[in-house]
């Protein structure tokens, strides 16, 4: 009995001594994020898909977007009804504080894009080392440009919202992300106008319809020239535009309403647009973001036909369009509350507001969602070619005599948009006539408030809002980022 | 821990199951029950047979739980005032009139209901030789308070058989089956009643969308998409559970030298298995209250922890010396994992019907998950005591847990304790009964953290994938932060005190001071943009907890016929923070934008931070001449103290608004008897802590909510200038919700916890005991806090943060405890 007591010890012991295989257990259901296996050409992929993922963050491209970015604008109102979402209803009249939580969800959901296409970034050498053939480490480098170019998209938004925010561009600790301090304007500038630079040679001019939606050498140059735009660089605006133009690759729809429907999704006008679809399923994992739910119809029915109701056209903007004359544009921009659309959709008289977002409108017949799908598979546009016309149209205007790839006049750039407006031509368009047709054209497609700030006029179209120079031309640091990181400094006029 | 298994919690014990609980604290008591003891540890022991005679006891009552403390709401005339006033200001806003309304609902009333509870257990214990025996049954039925199918019912069998073999063996078997089924009702529905205005009736034949019942909706009047229905939410939420939890022990004890070495090997389990399922049946009540489709959810889980142990235990006596020497080991293994799968479509005629395969075949869903994690230890104890006088322990243990990337951590403790009245000289203190002094020290590792946290991850799954062409490309993103190493929690415990009896053991108790140093402390803290992640896992600093423990009884009999104790205990806690990892300070809790607590050194842990309110602009003209400039001000606005004198409020005037960690803890225990009666009454309480009450603060999403009547009856307004509530039109302001001392509020509280009456008969017949009581469990609380309950929990640095709207019970029972 002795013994047998004492071989159960030992047995137990023993039992023990595979300890280390024991002990270091991966958590379930997971898979290591490094140790992708970069000798299979078809993992290349995998963190690219997932940095374009982030693209479809709520506080990137939904509520918070829409706020910071039209709400703030003499276009839109905040639309609802008067006492709902009083932080959009600050963003509305320019009295927003530091602890705006949708001005702290931009930053987090930016900073998100950032930290996806950091990672991608950083994979793609470890894939290039790793595969030998040739056309394979071409699709790293290729890919690697389109996580530089969504990098700097997300930093041209953060610039344009905030002016000074760290560069992040590696993989750091909490201690250094918590100590790091802020690039001002030009070296975020810089910093994003490198990685177009570098991205652009790289990257394709298109690619097969099964992957609509990638980043391709026209949106990098795209989005290059609107950064060179926002710095007033009118020969590099030129430049730019003027090759996408050459390219031939894009050109504006016939038909205006065509642009925003579910048809025209990644058309030949579209350089960059964030894709959201419900996969034709009704439930299960969120595939899509609610750009357009937040400005569908409040109080509409039936259920799929019915949003939130935020960021409602203007007055000011309904007036603009009908002292231009303008039918065209006005009759997709506006959707007014007791109407039929030509889709046969009804805006039923019960609903709250009495115009609604028109450009987001998706019919009823798309929205299947099991419950309140309004346009899960409406796609955000958020580059379109009649913004490269326009680009090129004012950098012309502007005194840009350089030669480029296109060769047009700012009268041949601007009346290719006009036409398709059924407006009339015209001959030596003036600036401010290019910016109202920017305001005509891009209405509620989130680029006004920041034309606005970009061109000064902001203080004297948005006075009326509330706006206040030396302090709106930016949103302040959040309140929850500077708690998180002593070292930001608040921005000018918010204490 | 209950009969050597390590359990989460013992809601699965029927209190008549129970034989004896026992609470060990101090760091050498503790020792020996490992890496879940660091905090402490309590032992609960299930009924084992005694005596030849089989004994047969019934234990059983029945009663009726009341909601109480339901915080009153406004009614609807008074939210037509509040909702008026705090959009004076508003532009475009048509000031409401109640009479538009149809209805002035109390939401909470229409969900509560007085619920039944019930619990009977039978058991059967004796001894017959070499063998004891304890088999036992019992039944548990509760219902919930929501008026909605809603319950839970549990079965428990349980059976503990001990054997001596011979003298060498002894064998043993504990055996707890318990088998439940919930009804699980929609705590939405309370939140739902909390925020919805009162405006409006349960039902309305008019609203024509609603099907197939025609609830009311707040749509009707014009309310957003955040609010619905209360009861219609009640109404068609169907989602129930059942399950199996097994508690397996069984042992093996050789006695290799007759009292001199023994060796035992034990394996103990927890199984849990459940099946969830949540249906959803095709309604629309308004504007987002409703499905297109019928939808079925069903979850299949498990849960399972193991524990080998093997122990050998040496020990000898020569003269009034004793001494034992113990060497041990310990495997755990603990798993968990479901399985979900969802279907829409799903017909609702019945419960047989509701099968995934009775679905749409389209938009089938399956996901599922898991959690492992594996511990060794080694340890070993040696006891030396002299003539049961001086008292010495030591231990020595080697843990190793997979939660840390430092696998091992080594941890000794030490106690030691003198029995003073056992000592010659103090024979002249003949009043003092006992008295014996202790102290201990120790290093205890705490592996309680989250398993496997602290590494890089690739992130799966739809979030995680781009969408080319209308369809989703298979993507693989990962967080770039680096992850912290993480190290053993080490908690650092000394402890001394005193246990005494007097007076012919009239009085007697135990005084102790504690000082508990938590180093490497584990929790999720938020970390700075930029990484792909909101918080991280580390060990983020220490933090310590000391303070003085006092319990004290005192038993007294008056005459032959009665007797009465009296019994008190207090605690003092001491909490601090005394150290942090890289960083001066942990922000916690963001509420509307701003965290709203601050871990620092020389603070209390998760302290609240925020504005002082000052106090409130009079009017117009009062706050425009104050030079103090702050984001707004008005008449009814908060006035924030300017700490550091620079006529601007910004985030430097920001100051401690105190802790969610009482200073004092404590109860107190009455009883009297007088010959068959008895009365009980216990008392329990806490001071000096804060809560936030952050459920008020929710006004940015639910602008045009309903107040809690508390407020009405306060805020300032023009004919009535408070000085500490603001206004209905400032308390919408973002600037005003956030982190103040109006928020944060005084958590303090003495609750009767029990009264009990009961009265013994003995040798009634065949029953040679019989005891009948009658007793009110939490019949009342008193506190200032203006919300449901005082008691809030939370996590390490956002504690004391209370959204929580459900309703407190008081539990009134009668029941009957008798033994054959």
């Amino acid at each position: 009995m002795k013994k047998k007591g004492f071989i159960l010890i030992v047995l137990a012991f023993v039992s023990t001594t595979g300890c280390e295989d024991f002990l270091d257990i991966r958590p379930e259901a997971t898979v290591p994020s490094s140790g992708l296996d970069y000798t299979k050409s078809e993992n290349i992929m995998l963190p690219v898909s997932a940095a374009y993922a982030k693209l479809r963050n709520y506080g990137a491209h939904a509520f918070p977007y829409i706020g910071a970015f039209e709400i703030t604008s003499d276009n839109a109102d905040k639309g609802s009804t008067p006492e709902d979402n009083p932080p959009m209803g600050e963003l509305d009249n320019f009295t927003y504080e530091p602890a705006n939580g949708l001005i702290n969800d931009l930053w987090i959901a930016y900073f998100d894009i950032v930290s996806g296409a950091n990672h991608a970034i950083h994979q793609m050498p470890l894939f290039e080392a790793a595969l030998p053939n040739a056309s394979d480490k071409l699709t790293t480098r290729q890919c690697q440009a389109e996580a530089k170019t969504l990098r700097a998209y997300a930093y041209f938004n953060l610039t344009r919202l905030f002016g000074r925010v760290p560069i992040v561009d590696t993989t750091l600790s909490s201690e250094e992300l918590a100590s790091l301090g802020q690039a001002n304007t030009s070296q975020l500038y810089d910093f994003i106008e490198k990685d177009l630079a570098e991205a652009i040679p790289l990257l394709p001019a298109s690619y097969t319809r099964e992957w609509a939606g990638r980043i391709t050498r026209y949106t990098a140059m795209g989005l290059k020239a609107k950064v060179h735009l926002y710095q007033q660089e009118w020969d590099s605006v030129v430049t730019l535009t003027g090759r996408i133009i050459a390219s031939g690759r894009y050109g504006l729809l016939q038909n205006f309403r065509d642009v925003f429907s579910i048809d025209g999704e990644n058309s030949r006008e579209s350089l960059f647009e964030i894709q959201s679809s419900t996969l034709g399923r009704s439930t299960g994992d969120q595939t899509f973001i609610e750009y357009a739910y937040v400005q569908g119809p409040r109080g509409n029915n039936p259920p799929g036909m019915q949003g939130w109701g935020f960021c409602t056209p203007s007055q000011d903007l309904i007036s603009f369009f009908t002292a231009r004359g303008e039918e065209v544009r006005p009759a997709t921009t506006l959707l007014y509350r007791g109407t039929k659309t030509p889709e046969g959709d009804s805006i039923q008289t019960i609903c709250s507001n009495p115009v609604y977002n028109g450009k987001v409108y998706t019919p009823l017949i798309y929205n299947k969602w099991n419950f309140n799908g309004y346009g899960f598979d409406h796609n955000i546009r958020i580059l379109r070619y009649s913004d490269i016309l326009l680009m090129y149209a004012e950098a012309r205007v502007r005194g840009v005599v350089v030669q480029d790839e296109a060769g047009l006049s700012a009268d041949d750039a601007v009346n290719l948009v006009r036409q398709r407006a059924g407006l009339t031509p015209l001959s030596g368009a003036t600036l401010q006539q290019i910016l109202d047709e920017r305001r005509a054209e891009l209405a509620l497609e989130e680029d006004r408030f920041f034309d606005l700030i970009r061109t000064a006029r902001a203080a004297n179209v948005l006075s009326g809002k509330g706006f206040m120079s030396g302090r709106n031309e930016l949103f302040p640091i959040p309140a929850a980022q500077i708690q998180l990181n002593g070292n930001l400094t608040q921005n000018q006029g918010y204490n | 821990m209950v009969d050597g298994v390590f359990v989460d919690n013992i809601d699965f014990l029927s209190s008549g199951d129970i034989e004896d609980l026992t609470v060990l604290k101090d760091a050498s008591s503790a020792a020996i029950y490992g890496v879940r003891a660091a905090n402490g540890v309590i032992l609960i022991t299930t009924k084992k047979g005694t005596s030849e005679k089989p004994v047969i006891n019934y234990d059983g009552y029945f009663g009726y739980q009341l909601p109480v403390n339901i915080l009153p709401m406004a009614t609807r005339e008074q939210y037509i005032e509040l909702v008026n006033e705090a959009n004076i200001n508003s532009p475009g806003y048509v000031p409401r009139e109640a009479s538009d309304y149809p209805a002035s609902t109390d939401w909470y009333q229409e969900l509560v209901r007085p619920a039944a509870i019930t619990n009977h257990t039978l058991d059967i214990s004796g001894s017959a030789g070499k063998t004891s025996y304890s088999i036992g049954s019992s039944y548990f039925f509760q219902q919930g308070i929501m008026d909605i199918k809603n319950d839970f019912n549990r079965y428990n069998f349980r059976g503990r058989l001990d054997q001596t073999v011979n003298k060498t063996v002894k064998i043993g078997l504990n055996s707890l089956l318990s088998k439940y089924g919930k009804h699980i009702p929609n705590d939405g529905a309370f939140f739902g009643a909390y925020v919805n205005p009162p405006l409006y009736s349960i039902y309305d034949e008019n609203n024509t969308v609603a099907y197939p019942v025609r609830f009311a909706s707040p749509q009707q009047y014009g309310f957003g998409n955040q609010y619905g229905n209360p009861v219609a939410a009640a109404y068609y939420y169907d989602n129930l559970e059942n399950g199996i939890q097994m508690v397996f022990s069984t042992y093996a004890e050789f006695n290799l030298i007759p009292d001199k070495l023994v060796y035992k090997i034990s394996y103990n389990t927890d199984l849990n298995y459940y099946n969830r399922r949540s249906y959803t049946p095709q309604f629309h009540v308004g504007g987002s209250q409703g499905v297109l489709k019928s939808s079925l959810s069903k979850t299949s889980g498990n849960a399972t922890r193991q524990i080998i142990d093997n122990l050998v235990t040496w020990s000898g006596s020569s003269g009034k010396n004793n001494f034992s020497l113990m060497a041990g080991q310990s495997t755990r293994i603990e798993k968990t994992g479901f399985l979900t799968g969802s279907a829409v479509d799903v017909p609702g005629f019945d419960e047989q019907s509701k099968y995934i395969v009775t679905g749409s075949f389209s938009d089938r869903n399956a996901t599922d998950g898991a959690s492992a994690f594996n511990g060794l230890s080694l340890f070993t104890r040696a006891t030396y005591n002299y003539s049961d006088k001086y008292l010495l322990t030591l231990t020595f243990r080697a843990d190793a847990s997979s939660k840390y990337q430092q696998k091992w951590g080594y941890f000794p403790s030490l106690g030691l304790g003198w029995v003073i009245s056992d000592e010659l000289f103090m024979e002249k203190w003949e009043k003092l009964d006992f008295l014996k002094l202790r102290g201990s020290w120790g290093l205890l590792g705490n592996d309680n953290v989250p398993a496997n946290s602290a590494v890089t991850l690739g992130q799966t799954g739809a979030g995680s994938s781009a969408i080319f062409g209308d369809r989703l490309v298979t993507g693989v993103g990962a967080q770039t932060v680096v992850q912290n190493y993480l190290e053993w929690e080490v908690v650092n415990e000394f402890d001394a005190g005193l246990d005494f009896a007097l007076f012919d053991y009239t009085l007697s108790g135990n005084v102790d001071y504690y000082y508990r140093l938590t180093n490497n402390v584990v929790f999720f803290a938020p970390i700075a943009t930029g990484g792909g992640a909101a918080e991280l896992l580390g060990n983020n600093g220490s933090v310590l907890n000391q303070g003085i423990e006092l319990n004290l009884t005192l038993k007294k009999k008056i005459s032959d016929f009665s007797t009465y104790n009296i019994g008190l205990n207090v605690t003092t806690i001491g909490n601090k923070v005394t150290k942090l990892q890289g960083r001066d300070y942990i922000p916690g809790a963001l509420v509307r934008g701003n965290y709203t607590t601050r871990t620092q050194v020389g603070e209390p842990i998760g302290s609240f931070y925020g504005f002082e309110v000052d106090r409130v602009y009079e009017s117009q003209s009062e706050a425009f001449l104050d030079p103090q400039s702050q984001a707004v001000k008005g008449a009814g606005f908060f006035r924030y103290k300017d700490q550091n004198g620079d006529e601007v409020i910004n985030e430097s005037d920001k100051v401690f608004l105190g802790s969610p960690v009482p200073w004092l803890i404590g109860g107190i225990d009455l009883g009297f008897s007088y010959r068959n009666f008895d009365i009980n009454l216990a008392l329990q309480g806490q001071y000096g802590n804060k809560i936030l009450n952050a459920k008020r603060m929710n006004r940015d999403v639910f602008v045009d909510g309903n107040y809690d009547k508390d407020f009405y009856e306060n805020r300032w307004s023009p004919e009535r200038i408070s000085s500490d509530y603001p206004s209905a039109e400032a308390y919408n302001f973002s600037f005003i919700q956030q982190s103040n001392d109006f928020f944060v509020e005084n958590g303090s509280y003495i609750r009767i916890q029990n009264v009990q009456i009961g009265y013994n008969i003995k040798d009634l017949g065949f029953i040679p005991t019989l005891r009948i009581y009658i007793s009110a469990q939490r019949p009342y609380t008193f506190f200032t806090y203006r919300g449901f309950t005082p008691e809030v929990g939370g996590s390490p640095i956002s504690s004391g943060i209370d959204n929580s709207v459900y309703p407190m019970q008081s539990i009134y029972t009668v029941g009957a405890k008798m033994s054959f």
